[in-house]
C-alpha cells in the first residue's frame, strides 16, 4: 500500500563471473540498473580499505566500459532474418538461461554458416516469384478477353501487308482515339486488362508502319512486347502461360523444400544457438551499465530493501564478490509501488499521469476508492455492474490491469445498483435500499457534493503530508493547498454552507476572523518561511511583483475551491442522466406498444447506455481524479522502477 | 464550410500582398534606367522583391534574378496553401504541380547535357522536399531509362515510360508536351472537388486557358512542325471552355487560313489580329487575355477562389515582366520596343 522503501546495490566481482551474476540477475527480476561509471564516479563505491580490498582498489584506477559488439549486432539481425526465412519463432521468454554459455565466437560462426547455407534458396524464391507475379500481372490477363480468337500470332506476324501492336491505352486516350476513328487507319480490339491499364490491339497497313507509330505515341501507348518464344492462338497462349506458372510454382516447392529440409536437420541445433545469441546480446545491452576492469566488473542497481536478504543469497551463489547497500543515497531512487491485489488495478490509473516520486505517498488506495465511490454513484445498476464483472473477468486475460479495473468498477456498480434499486434499467423489480435517484434529485445531487468536499478534505490532507515529506514548509503551511489553504476551505464551507442550510456551525465573526488569518498566510507565505527557515532576505528581487502575484492568486484560489466542490455535481447528475436516458428507452418501447418492441428497446438502450455512458463516466471519473484532485496534492514526477529481465529492455 | 468563412481570411491577407506589387511608376523607372545593373539595384532596394535578391553578388544575372523571382512566387504559394484544408487545399497543391513538373524538366535537360544532377538542384524553384517524387533517388541516375524506371510509383512514370528509349533531342518535345497534359488533367481533377460555385469559376479561368493554349499549339503545329492532323489532335488539351474536341478537330485538319478565319470569330480574336505580326506576338496576347481576366476578378472582389487564383497568375506575369524589362535592357531595346512585349499596359503606352 505505498512507496517501497529503496537501496542502492553495488557490486564488485572477478570479470569472469559477470555473465553468471547478470544472468541470475536478470532472473530474479528486482534490480533496475544504473550506469555504475557514474556512481564510481560520485564515489559511491565506498568500502573499507582493508587488505583483500586493495587489489579491487587499485584496479579502480583502470575502468572502463563495455563496448557496443557491432560485429554481434549484425549476426544477431541475422539470427531474425534466419528465424523468419524459417518460418521458426522461439519464445525469449522460454530460453534456457541454465545452459552453458556459447562463446561469441562459435555462436557467429554457427549462424553464419546455417545463414549462408539458406541465402541460395531464398534468393532462388525471391527470384521466382518475381517471375510469376510478372506472368500474373501483365501477360497472362493481357488475352483475357479475346479466349475465341482463331487467328495464331504467327500467322500474325507473317501478314504481308498488314501490322500489329499490342499495348496499353488510358481512358482518357482511348476515348480521343475513338472520336478521331474515321480518320485513323487502324482497327482496334480491348483484349484484356493488366495492371497497368487497358491492353489493346492495334492492327494497321504496313505501308502507315511510321504514321501509326506517331499516332500511337502521341496517345501514350504502352507497347507490350510478345516474347518470339510465344506462338499459337491466344488460347494457346494464355494455357502456355498457365503452365510456365504451374512450373515456376512447382519450382519454388522444390526450394521451399530445400529449406525445410535445412530446418528439419538443423533445428535443434538453430534453437540453441538463437537463444545463446539472444541471451548474449542481451546481457551485452545490460553490460552497457557495467563497469569493468582489469580483473573485476562493477555494477550498480536499485533494489527493494525487502529484497536484500534475497539478493545477498543469489550473489552468494558466485565466488569471491564484494556487495554493498546503501539506503540513503543523495540520488533520487526509482518508485517502486507495491500495492494489495484489491487496489493493484488503480495503480495503472496513477501510473497514467505518472510516477509517484520516491518521497511522495502512494496514491492509489485513495484513487481506487473515491474512483470506485464515484463511479457507483453515476453508474449506479445492479444488471450492468453485473455484466462490467464478466466482462472485466474475460478482458482481465489478456490486459490484466484494465479488466481487474471492470472488475471492481462493476462491482461497485453493483453495490450502488442495489441501493438504487436498479437492474439492466428496470426501476421495478427490485426495491431501493436506500433512495431512487430520479425521485429525489435534489437529494442526490447534494450526496454528491457532500462526498466531493470529503474525498476533497482526504486530498487536502495528502498535500499536506506530501509536503511535509519534500520539507516544503511554504507549500506545507501556507500554501493554498496546504494548511492555510485547508483552513480557509473549512471556514468558506461553514460560512457558505451553514448560511445556505441555515444553520450555524460557527459564529460569523470568528469563522471571517480565522479565515483572513488564513488568507494573510497565503499572501505572505514567502516571507514566513523565509522567517521560519530564517533565511535573508525575506522576498526574492521583485518585491512588488510577488504581491501582485500572490493577490491575484488568492482570486484563483477561491474560484479553484468553488469550482471544485461544485465540480462534483456532476457525480448526481451522471446518476440521473443514467436513469433518464433509460427512461427515453422505455418510453420508445411503450411507443412501439408491442411486448416484443418494448424488449428489443431495453436492450438496444443496455448496450447504448453500457458502452457511451460507461465511457463517459469513466472519462469523467478520470477528470476528477486528475484534475480536481491531483492538482491539489500529487506531482507525480517520479521514475518508475523498472527491473531488467530477458524479454524487455 | 460556407464561402465567407473560407476566404474572408486569405483574401484580406492576399489584398495586402497585392499592394505591394510594382506600380506603373516602378516599371516606368526600370524602363528608364540605364543598365541591367541599375535596374537590379532599383529592384534590390526599392520593392518587395528586394529581399529575396540580398545575396546576389553582381548585379548582372538575370537567370539568378528570375530563380529568385520564381522561389518568392513559390512561397507565396506556400503561404496561401495553409489558408486552405482539404479540396481546396489539394487544388493550390495541384497549381503548385506546375513548377515541380518545371523542376522535373530541368533534371532531364541537365541529364540529356550529361550534367551532374546535384548541380541543376540549386537551380530548381521548389524545394525538394516539397517533390511527390524523391530526388535523393532520380539524382544518381545514369540514364533516361534508370531515370524514368525510379520515377516508379509517381504520376510522372506512366506518361514518360513510352519515351524511354528515346533520342534525347525529340525527347524534350514529347516530354513537355506530356507533362503539360498531365498538369492540366490533374488540375481539372482537382477542381471537380470545389464547391458548385467555385468550381464554375475555376472552370471558366482554366477552359479559357485551356482554348488559347489549344489554339497557339495548332497554330505552330500547322505553321511550323510537320505533325500528322492525328498527331496534333491527340496532343491537345481537353475540357476547353469554347473549343471542344470537334471544333479543335475542325482546326487540327484545316489549314492556317481556316483557322484565323475560325478564331476570329471567337472572344479570342486577337490573337490572330493581323495589325502585328502574328507569330511574334501571339504568346503575349494570349497572356494579356489571362491578365485582363484575373484584373477583373481581383476587381469584382468576391469572396470566393477566383482573387487567390488571380493573385497567383499576376504575380507570375508580374515576374515575367520584370524579366522582359530586364532581357530587354541586355539586348538594347528602346523603351517603347520593350514596352511591346510587356503583359501589363503601361499608362500613355499602347498597343
Amino acid at each position: 500500500m505505498s512507496v517501497e522503501k529503496m537501496t542502492m546495490m553495488n557490486i564488485i566481482g572477478k570479470v569472469d563471473e559477470v555473465d553468471g551474476v547478470l544472468k541470475d540477475l536478470l532472473k530474479t527480476k528486482k534490480v533496475d540498473l544504473v550506469s555504475a561509471l557514474k556512481q564510481i564516479e560520485e564515489n559511491n563505491f565506498l568500502f573499507d580499505v582493508s587488505d583483500e580490498n586493495v587489489d579491487r582498489l587499485i584496479d579502480l584506477n583502470y575502468i572502463t566500459s563495455y563496448e557496443k559488439d557491432e560485429k554481434f549486432e549484425e549476426v544477431v539481425k541475422k539470427g531474425e532474418e534466419l528465424e523468419s526465412i524459417l518460418n521458426l519463432e522461439f519464445d525469449r521468454a522460454a530460453i534456457d538461461t541454465d545452459a552453458p554459455m556459447m562463446k561469441k565466437e562459435v555462436i557467429i560462426s554457427e549462424i553464419e554458416q546455417i545463414y549462408h547455407e539458406v541465402q541460395e534458396p531464398k534468393a532462388m524464391i525471391h527470384a521466382l516469384e518475381k517471375e510469376v507475379d510478372y506472368l500474373e500481372n501483365f501477360h497472362a490477363n493481357s488475352f483475357k478477353e479475346v479466349q475465341d480468337f482463331p487467328v495464331t500470332i504467327e500467322e500474325l506476324r507473317n501478314m504481308e501487308y498488314f501490322s500489329f501492336k499490342m499495348g496499353i491505352l488510358s481512358k482518357e486516350d482511348r476515348y480521343k482515339l475513338k472520336k478521331n476513328y474515321e480518320n485513323i487507319l487502324a482497327i482496334l480490339l480491348h483484349t484484356g486488362t493488366s495492371v497497368d491499364g487497358e491492353v489493346y490491339f492495334v492492327l494497321y497497313p504496313s505501308k502507315l508502319e511510321e504514321e501509326m507509330k506517331r499516332i500511337l505515341r502521341s496517345l501514350n501507348f504502352r507497347e507490350i512486347i510478345i516474347p518470339k518464344e510465344y506462338s499459337g492462338t491466344p488460347q494457346e497462349i494464355r494455357e502456355k502461360l498457365e503452365r510456365n506458372k504451374e512450373r515456376l510454382h512447382s519450382e519454388i516447392q522444390g526450394q521451399e523444400n530445400i529449406l525445410e529440409e535445412i530446418k528439419s536437420r538443423h533445428k535443434d541445433r538453430i534453437k540453441q544457438l538463437i537463444d545463446q545469441l539472444w541471451l548474449t546480446s542481451r546481457l551485452d545491452d545490460i553490460k552497457r551499465n557495467v563497469a569493468i576492469s582489469k580483473k573485476y566488473f562493477y555494477l550498480s542497481g536499485w533494489i527493494a530493501e525487502s529484497d536484500v536478504a534475497e539478493m545477498k543469497r543469489v550473489l552468494g551463489g558466485h565466488e569471491d564478490m564484494l556487495s554493498m547497500f546503501k539506503g540513503d543515497t543523495s540520488e533520487k531512487p526509482p518508485t517502486k509501488l507495491k500495492n494489495n491485489w484489491f487496489f493493484e488495478p488503480f495503480q495503472w490509473l496513477v501510473n497514467l499521469y505518472g510516477t509517484p516520486a520516491y518521497n511522495e505517498l502512494d496514491p492509489t488506495p485513495f484513487v481506487g476508492l473515491s474512483y470506485m465511490l464515484f463511479w457507483g454513484i453515476m453508474f449506479g445498476d445492479l444488471g450492468q455492474g453485473a455484466v462490467l464483472v464478466l466482462g472485466g473477468i474475460w478482458l482481465g486475460k489478456k490486459m490484466k490491469l484494465f479488466g481487474g479495473l471492470l472488475t471492481r468498477l462493476g462491482i461497485s456498480s453493483m453495490i450502488f445498483g442495489t441501493l438504487y434499486g436498479a437492474v439492466f434499467g428496470i426501476e421495478t423489480l427490485i426495491p431501493a435500499l436506500w433512495m431512487k435517484p430520479f425521485e429525489n434529485i435534489n437529494d442526490i445531487l447534494m450526496v454528491a457534493i457532500f462526498a466531493g468536499i470529503g474525498i476533497l478534505l482526504v486530498s487536502y490532507v495528502y498535500g499536506i503530508i506530501n509536503a511535509y515529506k519534500r520539507h516544503d514548509i511554504e507549500e506545507g503551511l501556507f500554501g493554498k493547498e496546504g494548511v492555510a489553504g485547508v483552513i480557509l476551505y473549512l471556514m468558506l464551507l461553514a460560512i457558505v454552507g451553514g448560511s445556505l442550510l441555515g444553520i450555524q456551525i460557527i459564529p460569523m465573526p470568528l469563522g471571517v476572523a480565522i479565515a483572513v488569518v488564513a488568507l494573510l498566510g497565503i499572501v505572505f507565505r514567502l516571507p514566513l518561511t523565509h522567517m521560519i527557515e530564517k533565511k535573508k532576505p525575506l522576498h526574492g528581487d521583485d518585491v512588488g511583483g510577488y504581491y501582485v502575484e500572490s493577490i491575484f492568486s488568492l482570486i484563483e484560489t477561491f474560484l479553484a475551491m468553488l469550482s471544485g466542490t461544485i465540480s462534483f455535481i456532476r457525480v448526481g447528475a451522471f446518476a440521473l442522466t443514467h436513469v433518464g436516458l433509460f427512461l427515453a428507452f422505455e418510453t420508445i418501447g411503450h411507443m412501439s406498444g408491442t411486448t416484443m418492441g418494448a424488449i428489443i428497446a431495453m436492450v438496444v438502450g443496455n448496450i447504448f447506455v453500457l458502452g457511451l455512458e460507461g465511457l463517459i463516466v469513466f472519462i469523467q471519473g478520470m477528470r476528477l481524479q486528475y484534475y480536481e484532485l491531483f492538482s491539489r496534492y500529487y506531482k507525480g514526477d517520479g521514475q518508475e522502477f523498472k527491473p531488467v529481465s530477458l524479454e524487455n529492455n | 464550410m460556407g464561402n465567407e468563412r473560407r476566404f474572408s481570411a486569405i483574401n484580406t491577407k492576399i489584398r495586402v500582398m497585392r499592394s505591394r506589387f510594382l506600380k506603373d511608376d516602378d516599371y516606368i523607372i526600370l524602363m528608364e534606367r540605364e543598365k541591367v545593373e541599375d535596374q537590379i539595384k532599383y529592384l534590390k532596394e526599392n520593392t518587395v522583391y528586394g529581399e529575396h535578391l540580398q545575396d546576389m553578388e553582381t548585379l548582372d544575372d538575370i537567370q539568378h534574378v528570375e530563380l529568385q523571382l520564381d522561389r518568392f512566387l513559390v512561397m507565396q504559394f506556400k503561404k496561401i496553401v495553409k489558408y486552405f484544408s482539404d479540396d481546396y487545399e489539394k487544388l493550390f497543391k495541384a497549381l503548385m504541380f506546375r513548377y515541380e513538373t518545371e523542376d522535373l524538366k530541368l533534371y532531364l535537360r541537365a541529364l540529356a547535357r550529361g550534367e551532374d544532377l546535384e548541380k541543376s538542384v540549386k537551380i530548381s524553384v521548389v524545394r525538394s522536399t516539397y517533390y511527390s517524387f524523391s530526388y535523393d533517388k532520380i539524382k544518381t541516375a545514369k540514364s533516361l531509362d534508370d531515370f524514368i524506371e525510379k520515377l516508379k510509383g509517381t504520376k510522372f512514370y506512366d506518361v514518360l515510360y513510352p519515351y524511354r528509349h528515346e533520342a534525347y533531342s525529340k525527347l524534350l518535345f514529347y516530354m513537355e508536351m506530356n507533362l503539360d497534359r498531365l498538369y492540366f488533367s490533374h488540375l481539372s481533377e482537382a477542381a471537380q472537388k470545389l464547391s458548385r460555385r467555385d468550381r464554375e469559376i475555376f472552370n471558366e479561368l482554366l477552359g479559357e486557358n485551356i482554348d488559347l493554349l489549344n489554339i497557339e499549339w495548332i497554330y505552330r503545329g500547322l505553321k511550323f512542325y510537320s505533325l500528322l492532323p492525328e498527331e496534333l489532335i491527340n496532343y491537345t488539351l481537353p475540357n476547353g471552355r469554347y473549343f471542344e474536341y470537334k471544333d479543335l478537330k475542325d482546326l487540327c485538319y484545316g489549314d492556317i487560313e481556316h483557322l484565323k478565319e475560325v478564331v476570329s470569330g471567337t472572344k479570342y480574336k486577337e490573337l490572330v489580329n493581323e495589325d502585328r505580326d502574328i507569330d511574334l506576338y501571339m504568346e503575349i496576347r494570349i497572356q494579356r487575355h489571362l491578365y485582363d481576366k484575373f484584373k477583373n476578378s481581383f476587381t469584382r472582389g468576391k469572396l470566393d477562389i477566383s482573387i487567390s487564383i488571380a493573385y497567383i497568375h499576376l504575380l507570375e506575369f508580374e515576374i515575367r515582366d520584370i524579366i522582359s524589362i530586364l532581357e530587354a535592357k541586355k539586348y538594347g531595346l528602346s523603351y517603347f520596343e520593350t514596352k511591346d512585349y510587356l503583359v501589363r499596359t503601361i499608362k500613355g503606352s499602347g498597343e
